[in-house]
């Protein structure tokens, strides 16, 4: 049967090599299912229209010959364990434990997944225009899809947007790439809400520590970890071992004991979204070591710190600096003999900490950045990488200016692709900001020589610097802008560019974070009064980086903890919900000048996971601290709010937007 | 149904059906797609317009509704193809990760700086609650709105202000 408008409907036999998206696991989905289904809205069918209508009636009309398979049970695919330390055989240890329950939480409406895909009939090439970053893995992978050129596969930069990369995008990108190689024609394809029902890995499962109650040491940590990846295991493990390896946080433990397991359930698959594992269990260590400190009786940062690991270098910083800001507030402790109705508002603090040591030396491929000066004056930042957003490009902007002495509107970025520059070898170049960020600066700061050794030769004196957009004569009141200086000068003498490649990260991340709350005992609305970030990110280029993931973190975190973890009802804060103040103080670090010895990286990786899992760890501990209850379970059941009461008659306001 | 109304100071005279959400039609007819749409039933506030002055969801706005009416969506903010002062700010601020429910966010922060030109924090999270961010967070957000409210630098040029709608 033909439907008029009709270009093509697709199936997995169409598809030139029906790829998997996970590389690694035992079952992971193909672009299009073949043979089985494992999940209630697993694509198996494209279709290509000129309009929507002819599209709908083409869907209604799709015929499906299939017989229902036994319902898949629960399935363990993987097992991992994690071991570190001795077992102690000592007898007068205490142990705090409890259970757990992280859930999957889904991705929101509000970042709706659409693209269109340009196809060049002269050339056969594809031009994607997307809202995510199209990476140099993915590109390799969709010319494998479909058996064409890498070079064919260009994309367009994207304004805004594009930090998300991973995430629906490479559905996305698959079927946009074969709906549009198949039809020869450009396509585009917008994922509604239902059609991007994607959510994050969930977790459950057991920890408990066991503690010395005369010394006051923490000394072993055993559990048990279960992952729910849905349907398809993906990349699962290596959530699971990131999860593994955080679970202990910053504390130093004689035993580290853990068992993982990854779960194969007949739900939508998920990914690691929002964060890689650290963010679901460092809550639950963080509360069972502020159950300790209560019932040892001691301050929990005392304990903290006394049980701190110490082959971490800028952890005794975090602490420390915590320590200074918060020992001047102490916080008058609630006497629960009091008639509920005499309590307006009950205050809690807490802690949360984390640290990420990047556990391997990955050699990473290359990012390589130029900077021209221009016969106006102005410069163009040149990246190697092809999709940059603008929040990225602003931020190359300033760094360049930094360093160069000039106005970031001095600047312009392009984002040009790996092919245009000299590379012998293809590998991974996810365009993460650490890197290009790194670049960036070390070409400023060989184009900051350059354009002095020019100032010299014509100021005619070794006394030149670089100021206000121009090099001075430091002695005598001289100077020439850069904008003269690329009218006289030679400009192939007045571009640097700067390759990063095979560096290693000498600077593991730590964050603490104290978030103060206010609950009310009769409404049950929580207030989430302030959040304060302590952060060791070693030497910052992008200062305004760091207040962006806390931000970000401090949102996302009172998404997770409030919501109910239905799709449906899943909110998101408003900026009423939101807490008055939320500071960020990184733990300073001079930035390195440049100089011809290898330089020091700056930054650090993992920030946006060690944040999160800091700031989240920090309001549940606050919530415990205001309540006295262990908290068991995110999102907060309505049980946890009223332990004593019938649900029936409980009416909550979770936020204070009703208000 | 012809209605006469007015889009971003352009006087137009559109044969739509009185039910079709102003959203669809901004979006699927007129191909201005600055106006997002989120949520579809005006709780995200990422389709915020003006009209007649006043901040509307797109998505609850139906065509019927708009005869004789002024309709300013994000495209029609700018003077030419410079940013306004808000939006400068936002960009100074890197107040936006994904970018999807900042034109929201600055037709309502511009109405408000209409309104008020120096708003305190607690009216700029007050005027800001019908809008959700996902991703970004709030913080940079009101920063920059606040930034924006805050009186020229004594010796600087004084600041541009978008027409006021």
């Amino acid at each position: 049967m033909k439907v008029e408008g009709v270009l093509r409907v697709i199936t997995a036999h169409d598809i030139p090599q029906n790829a998997s998206f996970g590389a690694r696991a035992k079952k992971s989905q193909l672009i299009l299912a073949e043979k089985e289904v494992r999940y209630v809205g697993e694509p198996i069918a494209l279709i290509v229209a000129e309009s929507q209508d002819a599209l709908e009636k083409a869907k209604d009309l799709l015929v499906i010959d299939w017989k229902p398979a036994p319902l898949p049970q629960e399935e363990e695919v993987r097992s991992v364990k994690f071991e570190l330390g001795k077992a102690s055989n000592a007898e007068d240890l205490q142990l705090v434990e409890t259970t757990f329950e992280f859930p999957s939480l889904q991705a929101r409406y509000l970042e709706a997944e659409s693209g269109w895909v340009e196809f060049k009939e002269k050339d056969e090439s594809f031009n994607f225009h997307i809202g995510a970053l199209l990476s140099e893995s993915q590109r390799m992978w969709l010319s494998q899809v479909l058996g064409v050129s890498h070079e064919k596969l260009q994309a367009k930069e994207s304004h805004l947007g594009g930090q998300f990369g991973g995430r629906q995008q490479r559905e996305l990108i698959a079927f946009l790439a074969i709906a549009a190689h198949l039809t020869r024609r450009s396509v585009r394809l917008h994922l509604h809400q239902e059609t991007q029902d994607i959510g994050s890995y969930g977790y459950a499962g057991k920890l408990g520590i066991r503690y010395d109650p005369e010394s006051h040491r923490l000394v072993e940590l055993r559990g048990e970890l279960r992952l729910d990846v849905g349907s398809y295991e993906g990349n699962a493990e290596l959530a699971l071992q990131k999860a593994l390896e955080h679970v202990a946080g910053i504390y130093k433990f004689r035993y580290v004991g853990l068992e993982g397991k990854i779960i194969l359930t007949p739900t939508h698959p998920r990914r690691a979204l929002k964060g890689e594992g650290l963010t679901a269990v460092t809550w639950v260590t963080e509360q069972l070591v502020e159950e300790i400190a209560k019932k040892l009786e001691v301050k929990p940062l005392e304990l903290r710190i006394e049980n701190q690991r110490e082959d971490f270098s800028g952890l005794d910083q975090v602490l420390e600096q915590v320590e200074r800001y918060e020992r001047p507030f102490e916080l008058v402790p609630i006497d629960r003999n009091r008639p509920l109705w005499d309590e307006k508002f009950i205050a809690g603090r807490g802690y949360g900490f984390q640290m990420f040591q990047p556990t391997t030396l990955k050699e990473f491929d290359y990012s390589e950045v130029s900077i021209d000066l221009q016969p106006s004056g102005s410069f163009v930042i040149r990246t190697s990488n092809l999709t940059l957003d603008l929040r990225v490009k602003s931020a190359l902007c300033e760094i360049a200016a930094t360093v160069l002495k000039t106005h970031p509107k001095a600047f312009t970025v392009e984002g040009k692709m790996r092919l245009d520059f000299d590379k012998p070898a293809r590998r991974e170049t996810y365009p993460e900001f650490y890197y290009m960020a790194q670049a960036t600066w070390h070409a400023a700061q060989l184009l900051k020589e350059r354009l002095i050794a020019a100032g010299q030769k014509v100021l005619g004196t070794p006394h030149v610097i670089l100021k206000d957009g121009a090099v001075a004569d430091q002695q005598a009141n001289r100077k020439m802008g850069y904008r003269e200086l690329g009218f006289t000068h030679s400009l192939h003498d007045l571009k640097a560019s700067y390759i990063l490649k095979g560096a290693e990260r000498p600077h593991g991340c730590a964050a603490g974070a104290v978030s103060r709350v206010s609950f009310h005992p009769l409404t049950g609305e929580v207030r989430v009064e302030s959040v304060k970030v302590i952060l060791d990110a070693g030497p910052v280029l992008y200062g305004k980086g760091l207040e962006i993931e806390v931000d970000s973190a401090v949102s996302w975190a009172m998404a997770t903890l409030f919501s109910s973890g239905n799709r449906e009802e899943q909110p998101i804060p408003t900026p009423l919900d939101g807490p008055e103040e939320v500071t960020v103080l990184p733990i300073e670090y001079k930035v390195q000048d440049y100089s011809e010895e290898q330089p020091e990286l700056f930054g650090a990786r993992g920030i946006a996971d060690v944040v999160m899992s800091a700031v989240l760890a920090s309001l549940v501990n606050a919530i415990h601290d205001a309540k006295g209850v262990v908290l068991d379970k995110i999102p907060m059941s309505l049980e946890f709010m009223y332990p004593n009461r019938r649900k029936s008659t409980v009416h909550t306001l979770n936020f204070k937007r009703n208000q | 149904m012809l209605i006469e109304w007015t889009l971003n100071g352009r006087p137009m005279r559109s044969e739509v059906s009185p039910f079709q959400r102003l959203l669809d039609y901004l979006r699927t007819d007129l191909k201005l797609l600055g106006t997002k749409e989120g949520c579809r039933e005006g709780k995200c506030g990422a389709c915020t317009v003006w009209v007649d002055g006043q901040i509307a969801n797109a998505c609850l706005m139906l065509m019927g509704q708009l005869a004789h009416k002024e309709v300013t969506t994000i495209e029609g903010i700018n003077e030419k193809d410079r940013f306004t002062p808000l939006q400068e700010a936002f960009l100074t601020n890197s107040a936006l990760e994904c970018g999807f429910c900042i034109p929201g966010m600055l037709m309502t922060g511009t109405a408000l700086l209409h309104q008020n030109t120096n708003p305190s924090r607690l009216e700029i999270r007050e005027s800001l609650k019908g809008h959700l961010c996902a991703c970004t967070g709030y913080q940079k957000i009101l920063d920059s709105i606040e930034g924006v409210g805050l009186p020229p630098a004594s010796e600087g040029q004084a600041r541009m202000r978008v027409r006021k709608p």
